[in-house]
């Protein structure tokens, strides 16, 4: 096993280069009448699975957006595997491979079916059509969808439906998994096998993986938890 | 699901405002395409006539309302005849007469019974007129059907008698569709004695044809030639005319449907503003949404164009059926038509789609997501 080398816990001297590094990054709206983030210092390594954590408004959401590529931060900077938010270049691309994003509203389109859900992330990738079907029905079946590849997002449950949202992030197997309460509509039942998918992708492709969560069963099963408070890191 | 299918599903999803899109646009086409087809036609059978005979070019007079409305005197022929280019020079008169209201346009040529093999009539039955005769007639075999006439059959054109003396062909629709007088008897009747309305040119072999119109037409002013059915609007202002309102319309009901394409998919644009947001944010590239909006808008407006084409056709059928323009309209479906409905249909889709496929296209994403 070489777990070591996906689980580093030693951060005084890191024996790889981050997955993700946030150095003083600041991110305000409405011209700076809304600080959501305040010179922020975050670091992730490969392997590892962070819990984000704090109340509500406190800035986890904007920052897994910074992460994500899907804004830019006001002051500082993002690295997040191959891209940098100073120099920032095919967006694209790194939103559609590199890393997979779960949002806090699912987010599905609802006339299309869970399998179409799941390929249309796919598009733009080498993948044929029927390739692409194929990937998006094993990955149902890896959430335990299957049998509800046909059926559309109106017509299945909360739960259901973030673990759609949840395939989807996988679909084009990225090194990255950024999950704004993945859990938060799950049951009991569902949660822990959603955990367990989490940690088999972990050991056996070696996801790294950041997480917005409030369940502490979650946070359990987090390497770290790193808390945020007012858009400031207060324990990491 | 490919992307062709994700087009055609978008589509489908808001199957009753894309129908009616589709049927604005097929409208559009449909009156584009019957003009069109009308213009054309009218084109061809009016041509026609400066092509009937086995001429090089023909020559009438320059900026004529009607070509048939053209007037040659003895003069000009002479003055075209005294060219050492020119084999031959037949000047014919040309007139439209209304026989009843089964045939209003009854073509009358008068030609010299010693032309009418420079000419190219064959005479298929009977014989050819006499120079002097003043009641004798030539049918085309076209006519002659259509009219039920034989050789030896009496009929009477505008209020004269004659006898029909022969049945001809010239190879060409409009000729075997005409009838054909002594000059000199359809020039008295006619109260237009010593005027032709057309000339047909034949030239001797080797001449350069296109040198020797161009020559004729600046040594003579007052005349113009015809070569090809594309120019017949150079001696037909109410050919130019119908071209031009055909143009106008054609450039009108192009911005009406892109207006209407650029309605449907601004509504769609608005209803999607989250699932082009999401896309965006899962990788699409902004080009690729450029491409599936503008793709939906082209699929639309192709279905309308096919409609608008089948419409057009009941369209022609029904204007065939005026009286007004019975025997006048040949419709005739070139694949130009159908290029020119399809140009028009992608032209409404491309700049109908353009400016929501750019809204779409360069959306924030997280602003979109958020979006209800
Ligand atoms: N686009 C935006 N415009 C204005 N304010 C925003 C925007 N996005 C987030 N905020 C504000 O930033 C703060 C942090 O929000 P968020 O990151 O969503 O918090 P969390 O996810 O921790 O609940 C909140 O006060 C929120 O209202
Ligand atoms: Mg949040």
């Amino acid at each position: 096993m070489n777990s070591e080398a996906l689980t580093p816990t030693d951060y005084g001297e890191p024996t790889n280069v981050p997955v993700i590094e946030v150095r003083g990054v600041s991110k305000s709206f409405d011209d700076g009448r809304i600080v959501a983030l305040d010179d922020v210092d975050f670091t992730v390594y490969p392997g590892e699975l962070v819990a984000l954590a704090g109340p509500s408004g406190c800035g986890k959401s904007t920052l897994l957006h910074l992460l994500a590529a899907l804004d830019s931060p006001t002051s500082g900077r993002v690295r997040v595997l191959g891209y940098d938010s100073d120099h920032p270049h095919d967006v694209n691309g790194f939103r559609r491979c590199d890393i997979g994003l779960v949002f806090q509203l699912h987010n599905l389109l609802p006339h299309l079916t869970a399998e179409q859900n799941v390929a249309i992330a796919m598009f733009g990738t080498d993948l044929r059509v029927a390739q692409r079907r194929a990937r998006a029905r094993d990955l149902l079946a890896q959430v335990q969808l299957q049998g509800r590849e046909g059926r559309k997002p109106p017509l299945l449950s909360g739960g259901e439906r973030q673990r759609i949202a949840i395939a989807r992030a996988l679909a084009n197997g990225p090194r990255l998994l950024l999950a704004d309460e993945p859990t938060g509509s799950l049951d009991t039942a569902a949660v822990d096998h959603t955990l367990e998918l989490f940690e088999r992708l972990r050991r056996d492709k070696g996801l790294t993986m950041v997480m917005v969560t409030h369940d502490p069963r979650v946070a359990a099963r987090s390497d770290r938890i790193v808390s945020m408070r007012d858009g400031r890191v207060v324990e990491a | 699901m490919s992307f062709v299918h994700l087009i055609f599903h978008n589509i489908g999803a808001r199957r009753a405002r894309s129908f009616f899109t589709t049927v604005a646009v097929a409208f559009g086409v449909a009156v584009v395409v019957t003009l069109g087809v009308v213009t054309s036609s009218l084109r061809q059978s009016a041509a026609a006539v400066l092509q009937t005979g086995s001429a090089d070019f023909t020559v009438a007079q320059k900026g004529m309302a009607d070509v048939l409305n053209s007037t040659m005197g003895e003069r000009e022929l002479a003055e075209i005849r005294g060219y050492s280019e020119v084999a031959s020079a037949v000047g014919a008169l040309i007139t439209i007469e209304k026989l009843n209201e089964d045939n209003p346009a009854f073509i009358r040529i008068g030609l010299p019974p010693s032309e009418l093999s420079v000419f190219g009539v064959r005479v298929l039955e009977g014989h050819a007129y006499t120079a002097r005769s003043t009641n004798e007639l030539m049918l085309g075999f076209r006519a002659a059907q259509h009219l039920h006439k034989k050789v030896g059959d009496r009929m009477v054109v505008g209020d004269d008698p004659y006898t029909v003396v022969g049945i001809y062909s010239t190879g060409n629709e409009i000729g075997d569709s005409a009838s054909m007088f002594p000059l000199v008897h359809l020039q008295a009747s006619m109260r237009l004695t010593g005027n032709v309305t057309l000339t047909f040119v034949r030239v001797r072999s080797g001449t350069d044809v296109e040198a020797f119109r161009k020559r004729l037409e600046t040594e003579n002013p007052q005349l113009t030639t015809v070569r090809f059915t594309t120019e017949f609007g150079r001696v037909d202002r109410n050919l130019q005319l119908i071209s031009a309102a055909d143009r106008g319309a054609a450039f009108i009901s192009w911005i009406i449907g892109s207006v209407i394409v650029m309605n449907t998919m601004l509504l769609s644009f608005f209803e999607r503003t989250r699932e082009f947001g999401l896309l965006r944010a899962v990788g699409w590239s902004r080009f690729r949404v450029m491409v599936l909006v503008i793709s939906e808008a082209l699929i639309i407006s192709v279905g309308g164009a096919s409609m608008g084409v089948g419409l057009s056709y009941f369209g022609t059928t029904f204007l065939q059926r005026l009286p007004q323009l019975r025997g006048l309209l040949e419709p005739e479906y070139s694949a130009g038509i159908f290029w020119r409905a399809l140009y028009l249909a992608g032209g409404m889709a491309l700049c109908g789609a353009i400016y929501p496929s750019l809204r779409a296209a360069f959306l924030v994403p997280l602003k979109a997501l958020r979006r209800e």
